[in-house]
């Protein structure tokens, strides 16, 4: 038995886009493996199942007067710890993040220097959640763009690389502005705005070596 | 010149064209056909045309092996095709040239290394992904989404909706966009000429340049860390303006407001009015200077 089909060969069998050749072999394939064939009949009924939605929805009556509701009574009400930790442990575990996914780019990468972005400064609570966020959809791209990097040319990982280091030292000035004045809303904007770039960064370059 | 010597130019011309294949694939198409264009050529150069059918003509280096998934000769018109150019074995940098054709309202998808990419009067969808060279693109697409990294990129014409990405790529933009976004590490952004309803830009270092026209409640937004932020409004510019940076200096050649010191005395900030305020604009750097002007 030769290996299972690609993701993209039962998307494209299913929209007759293979040539004819790689379709006769993927059928050959097909009849002879069940794995594959329940992937293909999966894809199938989830596409049947797409094809029946309707074009447009609107949203039920009164729904829009329900979430302004839910606005208002989240505005009034005194603001709440959502989760059963202290203050000073959820920052450890954020620097710890910040720490981890800055040692990972550079072991990845193979940085010579450590990435300021891992200066250890304590951030305002409201942002330390949101960048958990970030850190973990960073850690796993860059375990993605590990696992490809063979795939890409010499020069884009130097292109890559170079990017990672501007966004990471962009990331570690705005961190330590932060730390120091953390009402600033405008900082909050721009730090969150580096990290979207590092993200989608890392999300083209995983792309490119996917190809 | 002498006859031998005509000839000796002759063969001397051919050389090059005898390494050389031309392939072409031509089929009938629905007008909303999705094109996809992807592997190893160094150019790639898209038309709309009136008809109803894609053509491919590709001149690409012997060895090259062109892979086209395309229904047969006879087959009704095609809803979707492929082509995948794969280049000789250890061939080095690709360097075959694809020219395509489409319907105008098709939505073509290109991918490739290092390569320059032009497209002409495509009003459908576009996906064009580089990793180093050129896109350009002329005309009013629907969609337009380009992935960049070191490649330039510049577009004329006015996409309904846009999102540019690139690495260290410069961007340019000439014309309009109800909804168009922006984002770059390194690159310079320069945008002119048109009018823009709902716009944002992002970048870390890369300059960026606005002297184009804000639509009636449009929506500008530009963060950047250390990149120039050059604002060039036109005479009539009804807008509110809020300019913050957090190291930067604001320079304010619109009107008399000056900027005062920022939060804890580092930094400026500015907020100004023009006009009645129809639209909204917010500049918010770290360390690069903002520039207000007008055209």
């Amino acid at each position: 038995m030769t290996e299972h089909l690609a993701a993209s060969v039962l998307n494209d069998l299913q929209d007759d886009l293979l040539p004819r050749d790689k379709r006769r072999d993927a059928e050959q394939h097909l009849e002879q493996c069940e794995s594959c064939a329940a992937q293909l009949a999966n894809l199938r009924a989830l596409l049947s199942v797409a094809r029946s939605l309707p074009a447009e929805l609107s949203a039920p009556a009164g729904s829009w007067d329900e979430v302004r509701a839910r606005i208002a009574h989240q505005q009034t009400r005194p603001l709440r710890r959502r989760w059963a930790i202290s203050p000073s442990l959820a920052a450890a575990a954020a620097l710890a993040l910040v720490v981890a996914s800055s040692t990972v780019t550079m072991l990845v990468m193979r940085r010579p220097e450590p990435m300021t972005a891992s200066q250890p400064v304590l951030l305002p609570a409201a942002w330390q959640a949101s960048e958990q966020g970030y850190l973990t959809t960073v850690e796993g791209l860059l375990q993605q763009l590990h696992e490809q990097r063979s795939q890409l040319a010499p020069a884009t990982v130097a292109t890559v690389e170079q990017a990672l280091a501007t966004i990471d030292e962009a990331i570690g000035e705005a961190r330590a502005a932060l730390a120091r004045d953390p009402a600033n809303a405008a900082l909050t904007d721009l730090l969150a705005s580096n990290y979207r770039q590092k993200v989608e960064l890392l999300r083209r370059a995983t792309r490119l070596s996917a190809s | 010149m002498r006859p031998l010597m005509q000839v000796l130019v002759m063969l001397f011309c051919a050389t090059p064209l005898l390494a050389q294949q031309r392939i072409e694939v031509r089929r009938a198409a629905t007008r909303d056909v999705y094109v996809r264009v992807n592997g190893a050529y160094a150019r790639v150069k898209v038309t709309a045309w009136s008809r109803d059918s894609v053509a491919l003509v590709a001149d690409l280096p012997t060895g090259t092996r062109l892979e086209p998934a395309v229904p047969g000769p006879k087959d009704p018109p095609a809803k979707g095709m492929k082509f995948y150019i794969e280049g000789p074995e250890g061939g080095g940098a690709a360097t075959g040239s694809v020219e395509l054709f489409v319907p105008a309202g098709a939505t073509v998808w290109t991918k490739a290394a290092n390569a320059r990419m032009e497209v002409n009067g495509v009003t459908g969808g576009l996906d064009l992904n580089l990793v180093g060279g050129s896109i350009v693109v002329t005309g009013n697409p629907s969609n337009l989404n380009i992935e960049s990294m070191d490649g330039t990129v510049s577009v004329t014409g006015s996409p309904q909706w846009m999102r540019v990405k690139t690495a260290s790529g410069d961007v340019t933009l000439r014309g309009s966009s109800p909804d168009a976004g922006i984002t770059t590490v390194g690159g310079a952004v320069s945008i002119a000429d048109g009018t823009f309803e709902r716009l944002r830009i992002e970048s870390i270092t890369g300059a960026v340049t606005f002297a184009a026209h804000m639509g009636r409640a449009g929506n500008l937004v530009v963060d950047s860390h250390s990149g120039t932020i050059d604002l060039q409004l036109d005479q009539k510019a009804s807008l509110d303006l809020d300019a913050t940076t957090i190291a930067g200096t604001i320079l304010n050649n619109v009107n008399a407001r000056r900027p005062t010191p920022g939060r804890e005395g580092r930094g400026e900030e500015l907020s100004l009015g023009l006009g009645i305020g129809d639209a909204r604009v917010t500049l918010r750097s770290f360390k690069g200077n903002i520039r207000l002007s007008r055209r």
